[in-house]
């Protein structure tokens, strides 16, 4: 097990040079000049254009940008000095813990932990959430099947996936927060209060695949031999349900909440922008109207991080919940 | 295994789960059990007037195809039908006396496991892979008897000494998968004795295994049964299983019994042809260079069972009658046969005189 953990963490590796080359790539390709941007509509000196072209390495191939970008290539220290006010050694790269400078002379690392925790707040409100609702709904509709309790939660997990979350971000936003006035329309401050509703809005989707996916897993779960043993045992319900049923029927819904944990965290963009949280999904937006790269690249990275690690919990967890799964 | 002096210690005990026994009732009565499945396709009879007894230290064998019913009277009788879709609609199962169909499931809950135990077919599918064999074994202590981890562990450890398991102490903290197929049997069989149990039902035990790991585990149950005293019933398609460790057999076909009696006995002159072809249709080691006789046709589908007789569409005695009237269960008056014997046919005296 030790063992799969290193290679797993060794794996890391080129998934990291991958994605992140793969990303900066593609931010690359995005047209328009990025100077030009910076200045709007008015036209740009041509000595000052030059000038910011060398600051960035706009002028340099893609994998040398890449490679001074990532810290693997040296790069010149003037921008360095000039904005932090101190010379820099030239490696001032992702792999240094600099994500570099965005076009408006923001450290990257700065505006990504002011962003940063804003999301992780709400991908984790949204999370628990999803869980906490999910599986007990699951669970009650998997143990009766074919009730009212069973058929609600089938409706409204089909209506809630149904509907994209724009809509039903707007129409939270206009029915809870301004007609019913329960919750705050604005959650630019991102406290716990106002996070409550864009954490419900954000995690309602894959509260419903929950749900269902756990309905389904119990109620074949409900039907395998081993839960007739412990029946033939004499053990009560609540104890066959519980320890015999449970444990083997979450093993498919846990890798779907390790794949989500990371997907809420990069997926919280549109609801972002309907609350007006100044999470990440906002700071990558406006990075990619700009053509911002170091900001895009920066947070995109840590999103790849995030769900690298989450995997991996996912399948620690596997061999944990299952002992049939052994590493090797 | 006729001749046992050992009594199951349950025996000495006057109340069942609170409830009063009956000290001169046998150890277990079936009486006219019916147990049905409702189907998208239909209502499906699975148990039809089912009856048997079994006394204390006997083993009572029930024989039958798949689809028989043999199983469902298995899991009728400890309570674990699946319901919806299987009821049951009708009889009784009574456990010395007291009938525990119509125990509230507290109490049959408290008989389940240990008072009346059972071990399935695959043992792979019926031990939780995801809880080592010590978890699952120490489980029937801890839950019943309220008894300490790490005592119940021990007996847990004394249990798989018991049923042959080498290494008992290292392995207790195994998981299913890790053991070889013989020895998951064992661990259920541990895992069923672990309270003592008077009736121990055991559900086509050694199908899933190789033939030579089939004798040892049913040598193992012998040698448990002739122990502890309790009554066994044997549920197998296996006729050399049967003739090796029951005393008494019921024969099944299509939800019904056909024909019981002293195993000895039904072997040499059965009368019900359905016991006749399966009888047939077994490799004899003395006859040489003979054909095996299979009995035509199929069992038949439970939804459309035949009319009259379940078994004429594919019995060579058959005649009008057999299609028109469904024959009670009854003594056959032949004079080779004796009072003990049961059997559902019109025509058992017939074929008796035949042979």
């Amino acid at each position: 097990m030790f063992r799969y953990i290193i290679r797993r963490i060794l794996q890391f590796i080129p998934v990291f040079f991958g994605a992140t080359f793969l990303i900066f790539a593609m931010v690359f390709a995005i047209p328009g000049d990025p100077i030009q941007a910076l200045a709007g509509d008015k036209p740009v000196d041509p000595t000052t254009k030059a000038v910011l072209e060398d600051r960035y390495n706009l002028e340099d191939p893609l994998l040398e940008q890449y490679g001074k970008y990532i810290g693997l290539i040296p790069q010149d220290p003037t921008l360095d000095q000039e904005i932090a006010g101190e010379p820099g050694d030239g490696f001032a790269g992702v792999l240094q813990g600099e994500f570099g400078y965005s076009l408006n002379r923001r450290p990257v690392s700065d505006i990504m932990a002011d962003a940063i925790p804003k999301t992780a707040k709400l991908a984790l409100m949204a999370f628990v959430f999803e869980i906490v609702l999910g599986i007990s709904a699951g669970v009650i509709a998997g143990l009766r099947r074919g009730s009212f309790a069973d058929n609600l939660v089938l409706v409204s997990t089909l209506a809630v996936i149904a509907i994209p979350v724009f809509v039903a971000g707007y129409a939270a936003q206009l029915i809870v927060g301004v007609r019913l006035g329960w919750a705050p329309v604005n959650a630019a401050q991102a406290t716990f209060g106002q996070l409550i509703l864009p954490a419900m809005v954000l995690g309602a989707t894959s509260l419903a695949y929950i749900a269902r996916l756990t309905r389904t897993s119990l109620n074949e779960n409900l039907r395998a031999d081993y839960v007739k043993t412990a029946t033939a045992k004499g053990l009560p319900r609540t104890r066959v349900i519980g320890r015999h049923t449970l444990r083997n029927s979450l093993i498919p819904v846990i890798t779907y909440l390790g794949i989500d944990l990371g997907a809420l965290m990069g997926g919280a963009i549109i609801t972002e922008g309907i609350f007006n949280i100044p999470g990440i999904g906002r700071t990558v937006f406006e990075g990619i109207i700009r053509s911002d790269g170091p900001v895009v690249v920066g947070v995109t990275t840590f999103l790849v991080v995030i769900f690298m690690i989450s995997n991996l919990l996912v399948d620690v967890m596997y061999a944990w919940l299952d002992p049939r799964i052994r590493y090797e | 295994m006729t001749t046992t002096t050992s009594v199951p210690s349950k025996l000495s005990a006057s109340t069942v789960a609170g409830h009063d026994v009956d000290p001169d009732a046998p150890l277990l009565q079936v009486e006219d059990l019916r147990v049905e499945f409702t189907m998208p396709t239909g209502t499906v009879v699975a148990n039809d007037r089912v009856n048997y007894q079994l006394d204390a230290g006997e083993t009572l064998a029930i024989l039958g195809e798949s689809g028989s019913g043999k199983s469902v009277s298995a899991q009728a009788v400890m309570g674990i039908i699946d319901s919806p879709p299987g009821a049951i609609t009708g009889g009784a199962v009574r456990y010395r006396g007291i009938d525990l169909l119509q125990l509230p499931e507290k109490d049959r809950r408290k008989v389940r496991g240990d008072h009346i135990s059972i071990i399935f077919q695959d043992a792979l599918t019926a031990l939780n892979p995801v809880y080592t064999v010590g978890f699952q074994i120490a489980e029937m202590l801890r839950v019943h008897r309220g008894t300490s981890k790490s005592e119940a562990r021990k007996v847990a450890v004394d249990l798989m000494d018991r049923v042959k398991i080498p290494s008992a102490r290292e392995r207790l903290d195994a998981y299913p998968h890790e053991f070889s197929g013989g020895m998951r049997q064992r661990v259920m069989i541990a895992m069923s004795l672990a309270l003592d149990p008077a009736v121990l039902i055991a559900d086509e035990p050694t199908t899933a295994l190789d033939v030579t790991v089939q004798a040892q585990v049913m040598d193992l149950l012998a040698e448990l049964q002739a122990e502890t005293g309790m009554g066994l019933i044997l549920i197998t398609h296996d006729l050399g299983v049967v003739a090796e460790v029951a005393d008494r057999v019921a024969v099944m076909y299509a939800g019904r019994i056909v024909e019981t009696g002293e195993i000895d006995d039904v072997y040499h002159t059965p009368t019900h042809p359905y016991t006749i072809g399966l009888m047939e249709s077994l490799p004899q080691l003395d006859v040489k260079g003979g054909r095996l006789r299979p009995i035509p046709g199929s069992p038949p589908d439970l939804t459309r069972r035949p009319s009259g007789c379940a078994f004429h569409p594919r019995c060579r005695f058959a005649q009008q009658v057999c299609v028109d009237k469904d024959p009670e269960l009854r003594i056959p008056a032949a004079s080779m046969v004796d009072d003990d014997r049961l059997a559902a046919c019109h025509f058992s005296e017939e074929i008796v005189d035949a042979q």
